[in-house]
């Protein structure tokens, strides 16, 4: 489930549950949006797949590579260990 | 779609439901057969009961299963899918394809062995197969495509025993539980 918050210059996009292919498009949608600055909130993910992973890509390429646009935040448990083996720490600010 | 409103388990909700090492002493073979990526969700749940860790295995065992969909029975290639992606398509074409000869008669089979402490699981499509060494080698710090790591992620992580036989549309994989 995502819940989208949309401030001043920040779009929030706030996940529960599994973050996996079933959110793609929904999660596309909002990459018609240009923000400075994306905070994706994965506190409540405790599931993510390589959908996932792609689809932080695609936002990553809307945002022309910029890692200090886009914010990870709460990533623990099984996202993190994903995230981590993927080198996304590499890629993007995980809080 | 109809899976946007499926509310899935917790992983936890999925550990509790695992049939455990007394159950799988009795189980020999588990065999599905199925078409749709929501299927597929419900296969992964089911299969990675049978793992000793059900969370990873999970994992992988989705990957494995929309691979088999979405590039083997559906025959959307790497490159293209991720045209696909950027260009927001990728839905839809997966929809169409699905209602097109000759992926719609097309089918995933799955195949559980058990000889306890090993579970053996092999993953047909109907698809021509795909270059699945290059697949599991790629590397994964690469930014240049929102797809292509998932395989190679899953060898590094829960599956490191993942190969699959030529032309490429079977993969097998074997977990083993601690005694």
């Amino acid at each position: 489930m995502m819940q989208v918050a949309d401030q001043i210059d920040t779009i929030t996009i706030q996940i529960t549950g599994r973050f996996d292919f079933r959110v793609i498009k929904e999660f596309q949608q909002l990459l018609g949006r240009d923000p400075r600055t994306w905070v994706i909130d994965l506190g409540g993910v405790d599931y993510v797949d390589s959908s996932a992973l792609g689809m932080l890509l695609l936002l990553r390429e809307r945002v022309g590579g910029d890692s200090m646009r886009v914010q990870l935040r709460g990533v623990r448990g099984q996202p993190r260990d994903v995230l981590l083996m993927a080198k996304f720490d590499r890629m993007f600010k995980l809080d | 779609m109809a899976y946007t409103q499926r509310i899935p388990l917790t992983l936890a909700q999925h550990a509790q439901r695992a049939p455990g090492k007394d159950t799988l002493r009795l189980l020999r073979r588990v065999e599905l057969v199925f078409r749709t990526r929501e299927e597929a969700d419900d296969v992964a749940d089911l299969v990675a009961g049978f793992l000793p860790d059900p969370v990873q295995g999970r994992f992988g065992l989705i990957e494995l299963l929309l691979n088999a969909i979405e590039h083997g029975n559906l025959a959307i290639g790497g490159a293209r899918k991720a045209q696909l992606l950027r260009e927001h398509r990728f839905e839809d074409e997966v929809a169409a394809r699905f209602e097109r000869e000759p992926f719609s008669a097309r089918r995933v089979h799955v195949a559980v062995t058990v000889a306890f402490p090993t579970v053996d699981i092999e993953i047909r499509d109907d698809g021509d197969g795909f270059a699945w060494r290059a697949a599991v080698a790629a590397e994964l710090d690469s930014a240049d495509s929102p797809n292509g790591r998932g395989i190679a992620l899953i060898s590094r992580t829960c599956f490191p025993s993942l190969h699959y036989r030529d032309p490429g549309n079977i993969a097998v994989v074997r977990a083993t539980w601690p005694r």
